[in-house]
């Protein structure tokens, strides 16, 4: 029910709170705005609450058995439907209580109904900030769903290696296994934190040396880390699904294999990584390719901000990405 | 007599074919005649082994299972196909609307011998709903004396109609096609 519904949970005890709370601040408001002195400010106010409480407590309820059937409705229908209600009940009290009693500030009911409907839409804008406010948490939720999502295509072609292995070469068939565990281990894992780029540096290898046994010597890999800081702190599984684009749109397809070069360097303090791949434009490009690349981008930013980029570009039948960010340790 | 079923099998990755061969050698009256690394060896094998039944990974390259397929039609008789794949969500489902036989990988033994029992030439109609999985064809396939011949496109110079043939001529000669 709440999740096709933006309207606010109105079965949550902590919505119903809020409104009360807010009503009531507006009402002391009010009450502020019409005493002439303080002294006139408690009555004024004794009598404001003695219209709005019977309102509240009517709205709530309605609220709370209409929401099923308001939930059903179309975000601004719902809106809509619900600054309606809020003025019928406010009517249906204002009429109500002046039958028994004289107040001063209701003397005019319609001009209650108006207020009851400011407020309600003042309640409501209220709720869809706080909605907004929120949304961060699930967009960086998404990201981690994102993150773990490791191509199917790869795990089962690599199940089929390991498979053929098992008969002929059952030792590398029980290597292949034991880095599938570690690789998957790190991919499953929640991974906010960032780790030492010697460890993600490991688990590429690991990566790689599974990807080896089925492809083979198509599949050369030139590590240029000669001048790389083992201790620099980067997010984790950024370089690791770079690879994997590598190996699926850059050496999959070639007959002949080709080579990936990796190169991580430290520059004015900020840390460099380039990976490149050899790349034929005839090839369709799936979709997921730049999947992984805006989900790195978006944990880069995540992490750093505008300190870190990414960048990638084809040309001399290379594709290249190429990845900034801060030279962090401990 | 038995007789024996001759198999091609088309896999970039050795361990696939391994694998492939493997689980073949445990199924009576298979044999093995061809093993290809891309679509385009898997035809030009398959013009001198002439095998019954092509077993045709769909990811491979220079040419794919999907086009290997296309290209397979022409030969007389015409072989059994089936395509393995590891996974390919489109694929998969297009097969699955159009009934064509396909294994994925890892692939069981018992499912491998079912294929086999049951396996079919694909009907010209299974064929043309590949058509919209390809890619742009890499190449043309040209009948000639009972062999079929590869043609890249990118070695076309030109094409010529001439009523109702069309020649194609690249650098070393010319072919007529008949498609």
């Amino acid at each position: 029910m709440r999740k096709n519904s933006r309207l606010p949970n109105l079965h949550n005890l902590g919505i119903h709170l809020r409104i009360l709370l807010i009503v009531n601040l507006l009402a002391v408001l009010a009450a502020l705005l019409l005493s002439q002195q303080f002294d006139e400010f408690l009555p004024l106010l004794a009598e404001l609450s003695a219209v709005i409480q019977p309102i509240i407590l009517l709205s709530m309820l309605i609220l709370y058995v209409l929401y099923p059937l308001l939930s059903k409705l179309q975000y601004w229908q719902g809106l809509f439907a619900i600054v309606l209600l809020e003025m019928l009940i406010s009517a249906f009290v204002v009429l109500l209580i002046t039958r028994y009693f004289s107040f001063e500030v209701v003397t005019i009911p319609y001009r209650v109904i108006v207020l009851a409907g400011i407020v309600t839409a003042i309640v409501l804008y209220y709720f869809y900030l706080q909605q907004r406010a929120y949304s961060p948490a699930i967009a960086e939720a998404r990201l981690q769903a994102l993150q773990a999502r490791i191509r199917p295509h790869f795990l089962f072609n690599s199940i089929n290696a390991v498979l053929s292995l098992i008969r002929s070469h059952p030792k590398r068939a029980e290597t292949a296994l034991e880095d599938m565990a570690d690789l998957f281990r790190v991919l499953m894992a929640e991974n906010r934190e960032l780790v030492p780029l010697e460890k993600e540096i490991a688990l590429c290898k690991q990566y790689l040396s599974i990807e080896s046994l089925r492809l083979e010597d198509r599949l050369k890999i030139n590590w240029q880390l000669d001048n790389m800081p083992t201790k620099a702190l980067i997010p984790p599984l950024i370089l690791q699904p770079l690879l994997e684009n590598a190996v699926y749109h850059g050496i999959e397809p070639m007959p002949e294999g080709g080579e990936i070069v990796v190169a991580i360097r430290v520059k004015h303090k900020e840390l460099h990584i380039d990976i490149s791949n050899p790349y034929v434009s005839e090839n369709s490009h799936h979709s997921g390719n730049k999947m992984a690349l805006k989900n790195i981008k978006e944990r880069l930013h995540l992490h750093f901000d505008l300190e870190a980029s990414l960048n990638s570009q084809a040309n001399n039948n290379r594709y290249s990405v190429h990845i900034r960010l801060p030279y962090e340790t401990d | 007599m038995i007789t024996l079923l001759k198999i091609l099998i088309a896999d970039d990755e050795a361990p696939a074919r391994n694998r492939l061969r493997d689980l073949l050698s445990e199924i009576q009256n298979t044999s093995v005649v061809a093993e290809a690394k891309n679509g385009k060896e898997a035809i030009e094998l398959a013009t001198e082994t002439k095998p019954d039944l092509m077993l045709l990974d769909i990811r491979m390259p220079l040419m794919d299972g999907l086009e290997a397929a296309q290209h397979a039609q022409k030969f007389e008789p015409r072989p059994n196909i089936i395509f393995t794949t590891a996974y390919d969500v489109y694929a998969i489902k297009a097969f699955d609307l159009n009934a064509i036989d396909y294994l994925l990988k890892p692939i069981r033994l018992e499912r491998l011998q079912t294929a086999i029992d049951k396996a079919h030439a694909l009907k010209p109609k299974q064929i043309d709903a590949l058509k919209p999985l390809q890619k742009i064809r890499s190449h043309l396939s040209i009948h000639e004396r009972g062999r079929v011949l590869l043609v890249p496109v990118d070695d076309m110079i030109y094409l010529r109609a001439e009523l109702k043939y069309i020649t194609v001529r690249t650098i070393e000669r010319e072919y007529l096609l008949e498609e």
